[in-house]
């Protein structure tokens, strides 16, 4: 899991990996794969739930990074570099098996592993989670794809808008209207469903 | 110190202190949040709600990736990165020991080589990058030998406590294979396609031959056997360096790799030697 402290204080390190990486040791490579592979595999399973794919199209970037990189300067922020090269990887992966039409009817959680409705499993959420949860996670699940990814990226791997931007390929505005109408359709939601349980788990927390 | 009484949900949603107090609810920032929301009642309602919000996508996004996963791919891209820099350093001193050749042909054949080497870069292109090798991996966690056919027609003989990761088709110049413990194989012939095991400690390369081949991370020593045939035993880990020590082993011919002293060494094997045919638990 992505710690947003840790993160702002190791951009330094990544450069000096980065730099490592360029003139050819490959300490830095491994050093640079264990560390943001945890994250792109989690980013990858989301977007492709070809499990082994994912994982195979991981290795071919990092590799072809290596075979390429004394040609590759320096980027802003490694991180959403490996995320937007990553991503582009896995749709032209997809667009060798898929139509195109299909793209935007794939869901953002792979296989829909959140979204198992059996209620046996719906029982141990219950235990161990709250209602409130689930509704709010449900409600996200039903989102468009596009909208879910932006929630991801920004909230969940803490990356700014502008580098959620350019990993996504859209413009700044469209994706402030993307990440508005989203907000303001969860929080009509809440008030109306749940502002008393989410009272309550509140306090238990804080307790 | 900012007004956070003025806050919105969407504030906190992007508050660096307050993603951090989401993300563990019991760290360094939970004093500090505990108290405000004590001090701020009528803004608390805000702040649980962004915090909910956090605490959720937190649940929902979460990893399932285990440790292991994620060694063998790091094991893996890492022995491929040696080759890649070995390949490339050899293209470097061919270059170099050719340049005089190299500046009269840049001249005289610009056109033609121009051309060559754009053909040569397509080629390669489709050859690593084009086609995505799918990856089966093969582990035998019993104790009982295990053997299985590879696409090309080599068998292999997997011992227990062992795995390995193979392309299902061999659609790269090279065969490669990754070994973790110990397995023998009898390799379809194919010179066009060298076939190269690659453990942590060797990479071992034939074109069609029977070996066997040692790689336990809990003993001293790693081995490469051959029965028959002929074979070139690299030792791994000379990172970007091109690989200056080579071994050829022929019928009946070991190769061994000593950890401690990180020294490799060929014997001869005279008379039948008993290994064990599982890694030791213990040094």
């Amino acid at each position: 899991m992505e710690n947003f402290t840790d993160y702002q204080h190791s951009v330094r390190s990544y450069e000096h990996l980065w730099v490592r990486f360029q003139q050819g040791d490959a300490t830095a490579l491994g050093e640079l794969s264990k560390r943001f592979y945890p994250a792109l595999l989690n980013y990858g399973l989301k977007i492709n739930s070809d499990r082994e794919l994912a994982k195979d199209i991981l290795q071919e970037l990092f590799l072809e990074l290596w075979t390429r990189r004394t040609s590759i300067t320096l980027p802003d922020n490694v991180k959403a570099y490996l995320f937007g090269a990553y991503r582009n990887k896995l749709y032209k992966a997809r667009l060798q098996t898929h139509p195109v039409s299909e793209l935007n009817d794939l869901p953002f959680e792979g296989d829909l592993a959140g979204e198992d409705s059996s209620i046996e499993s719906f029982l141990i959420q219950e235990e161990t989670r709250n209602y409130y949860h689930i509704r709010l996670s449900q409600l996200l699940s039903a989102l468009p794809k596009r909208q879910q990814e932006v929630i991801f990226l920004h909230f969940y791997e803490g990356l700014d808008s502008e580098q959620v931007t350019k990993i996504m390929g859209i413009s700044r505005q469209g994706m402030y209207n993307l990440l508005s109408r989203t907000l303001k359709e969860l929080r009509k939601l809440w008030v109306v469903d749940c502002t008393p349980i989410l009272i309550m788990v509140f306090s238990l927390l804080i307790s | 110190m900012k007004n956070y009484r003025s806050y919105e949900v969407n504030d906190f949603l992007n508050d660096d202190s307050f993603r951090e107090w989401s993300r563990s609810p019991t760290g360094f920032s939970a004093g500090f949040w505990e108290e405000w929301l004590i001090l701020n009642p009528d803004r608390a309602e805000i702040a649980k709600q962004a915090f909910t919000f956090l605490s959720v996508i937190q649940d929902k996004y979460t990893s399932d990736i285990t440790a292991q996963e994620l060694d063998e791919m790091v094991d893996r891209l890492m022995a491929a990165a040696v080759i890649e820099a070995e390949k490339s350093s050899r293209v470097l001193q061919w270059v170099n020991q050719h340049m005089t050749w190299l500046a009269a042909a840049i001249i005289s054949l610009l056109a033609g080589l121009g051309w060559w080497v754009i053909q040569l870069t397509a080629k390669n292109e489709t050859d690593r990058i084009g086609i995505y090798q799918r990856w089966e991996r093969k582990a035998n966690e019993g104790s009982k030998p295990i053997t299985f056919q590879l696409s090309d027609g080599s068998i292999v003989t997997l011992e227990g406590d062992s795995r390995l990761w193979y392309p299902r088709n061999f659609q790269h110049a090279r065969r490669e294979v990754y070994l973790k413990g110990k397995a023998s194989f009898d390799v379809a012939n194919n010179v066009q396609k060298p076939f190269i095991v690659y453990t942590s400690e060797f990479i071992t390369q034939v074109a069609g031959t029977r070996f066997r081949v040692h790689s336990c991370a809990t003993e001293g020593t790693a081995t490469v056997t051959v029965k028959s045939g002929r074979v070139m035993v690299q030792p791994r880990h000379q990172e970007v360096s091109p690989a200056k020590i080579e071994l050829v082993l022929t019928d009946n011919q070991q190769a061994i790799y000593f950890r401690e002293e990180s020294r490799i060494e060929k014997i001869m094997l005279q008379g039948l030697r008993r290994t064990s045919n599982q890694c030791k638990n213990h040094i």
